[in-house]
């Protein structure tokens, strides 16, 4: 049967609002599966041309697959969320980069032709599911030296990125940082980020961590307007002694769901449904664990070299920013200035939370949203590092793209 | 003192083991710079398989959080009022294992206009008034509901029902009497 690969497009991104992980936290009281829900339901809501018996598959990431965050939860959260049971769902792993991995996952399959249209996201309640809960790694990474004992702990590895860019400071991460949490504030002053949120309702029963009863949340928990380096000089540096990472310039512990929808083009098309980005291409790189943010940089090598693109040809940049050092890093090897303003518009994981497999469909929501309103820009990317030593890049074009300059 | 938190003290006073229902005010944020919004949660503090009834003691405690929000209200801290329950329960009306207490027809009568003077004051408040049921709702449960401006009703939600009105048994819940129709 000879078969023609198909182009892929994102037609539309929705996130719940992202939450400060612990008992006082937004979503201390609220299921890791609900919040997923609730995003695929916002999905629906927002495209009510798409009839969800067209949905072909149902892709949810979550690091820790424990409790409310395991039992295969793409078919769980869709049925939770009302989908006919015709429509299937199955659950990926790949820590940070699972959103973004969902993404990629489908939208292969939908090049391919065993899809037509899906929804991919992400979540992590790591208030309920901590970083590590449950892991049983094998001995032998230690025994014989497989990975750094520090390959395990994220800040450590972080603290080993500045070592090996012995040029970026903690003052320069400390800039970035501050960066980050005034571009956040004012894309949420301009109602950047506002417009692709799904209120959750959430309840509270402790009366310490505030007023009781039900709630409903809105906006980001983790935003610190107002952050200076003065405010960042103090903090500890938990990781190493007199080390460069702090909580202040690295992203948090978070609670958050994202949820996407992708479509085969002529799909999209014929449906009415919108079409945001398109998809380029994607590639996954590993490096040494213990330098895990190092991971950005060879899969964007290879998701360039696979769309015969180069750096150069990038007009937006959506980097996560698990650390100020890891986009520094990237940065550095490309050649381009902290402050460049292709990159992170709208500001990062530093100022909005960093729930783990939930966070690739953040980068491309806001990509998709800066494409809409740059359409001189033709490419833009979307990348993360991840746990062990990987990175994850995807490369989209802007279907708005006007013929302008970049 | 108003004359309801009397009568409703008094019956608190007959029914020392009531369940006692809170009435937790909330505040937050409507999406789109909507305003501020107060949100009543009615909560026995147990789970689904205890309902939230409404006991004298409960209905003052609706009463006191209703004094708060109607103030809020006049002074225009908050563009709205809702009401809504605990996970799976809205609230299932009197608690009946008072009826078996109570010896004098003064004291039915303090729980029934109690409860239906608590309920009224939501349609009086100077912003408009939501009731989410949310979960079960029966009696004056549903009847709470009645007296909000707007109403909406989860698709979750069991059917809900007024007992009493076809039982005839202990009117005190007007939610049939106050039904749109």
């Amino acid at each position: 049967m000879p078969r023609t690969i198909r182009d892929v497009v994102f037609v539309d991104g929705v996130r719940t609002p992202f939450g400060k992980a612990g008992p006082k936290g937004i979503y201390h009281e609220t299921r890791a599966d609900d919040l997923v829900v609730k995003a695929i339901r916002e999905l629906l809501r927002r495209n009510p041309d798409l009839d969800p018996a067209r949905i072909d598959e149902v892709a949810i990431a979550a690091t820790t697959q424990i409790g409310d965050q395991g039992l295969t939860l793409g078919r769980t959260a869709g049925i939770l969320a009302g989908l006919p049971q015709s429509v299937p769902g199955y659950s990926i792993d790949r820590m940070c980069a699972g959103a973004l991995t969902a993404v990629t996952s489908t939208a292969g399959s939908i090049a391919f032709g065993a899809y037509d249209v899906v929804v991919a996201g992400g979540v992590e309640h790591m208030g309920r599911h901590p970083m590590g809960e449950g892991v049983d790694p094998n001995p032998r990474f230690v025994s014989e030296k497989l990975v750094d004992e520090s390959a395990l702990f994220m800040g450590m590895t972080a603290e080993n990125l500045h070592d090996r860019y012995p040029t970026i400071t903690k003052r320069r991460a400390d800039e970035y940082a501050v960066r980050s949490q005034e571009k956040a504030a004012k894309a949420y002053a301009d109602g950047k980020i506002q417009q692709d949120l799904v209120p959750v309702s959430v309840r509270r029963t402790n009366a310490e961590a505030g007023e009781t009863g039900w709630g409903l949340v809105t906006a980001d928990e983790p935003m610190r307007p107002g952050t200076t380096m003065e405010s960042l000089a103090g903090l500890k540096t938990p990781f190493r002694a007199h080390g460069r990472v702090t909580a202040g310039n690295a992203a948090g512990l978070n609670d958050g769901a994202t949820a996407s929808l992708l479509a085969a083009e002529d799909v999209a098309r014929e449906l009415g449904l919108p079409v945001k980005m398109r998809l380029v291409s994607y590639a996954f790189a590993g490096v040494e664990p213990e330098v895990m943010g190092y991971g950005p940089i060879p899969a964007t090598e290879k998701a360039l070299s696979k769309a015969g693109l180069s750096i150069s040809d990038i007009g937006l940049f959506e980097i996560n920013e698990a650390f100020a050092v890891q986009v520094l890093a990237f940065l550095e090897h490309y050649g381009i200035a902290d402050d460049d303003a292709r990159v992170n518009q709208y500001g990062g994981a530093i100022a909005y939370g960093h729930p783990l497999a939930s966070s690739g469909v953040r980068l491309m929501t806001q990509l998709a949203r800066q494409f809409e309103e740059q359409p001189e820009v033709r490419y833009g990317l979307t990348t993360m590092c991840v746990g062990f030593g990987m990175g994850a890049t995807v490369v989209w074009e802007n279907p708005n793209f006007n013929g302008g300059s970049k | 003192m108003s004359t309801t938190t009397e009568l409703l003290k008094g019956a608190a006073e007959l029914f020392p083991g009531e369940v006692v229902t809170q009435a937790h005010v909330r505040h937050l944020d409507l999406p789109a710079g909507a305003g501020r919004f107060a949100l009543i949660t009615l909560d026995n503090g147990l789970d689904h398989t205890k309902p939230t009834t409404f006991g004298p003691q409960s209905l003052a405690n609706l009463d006191a959080a209703i004094d708060q929000v109607e103030k809020e209200a006049a002074d225009g801290a908050i563009t709205g009022i809702g009401i809504t329950g605990k996970p799976f329960i809205f609230a299932v009306g009197a608690d009946l294992k008072g009826v078996e207490l109570l010896k004098e027809r003064e004291d039915a009568l303090a729980i029934g206009k109690g409860g239906h003077d608590v309920f009224r004051r939501l349609s009086g408040l100077a912003v408009p008034t939501f009731a989410y049921y949310n979960g079960a709702a029966m009696g004056g449960g549903v009847e709470v509901g009645l007296h909000c401006t707007y109403r909406t009703v989860s698709r979750a939600l069991p059917p809900s029902r007024c007992p009493r009105s076809s039982s005839a048994w202990f009117p005190a819940g007007a939610a049939a009497h106050c039904s749109p129709t």
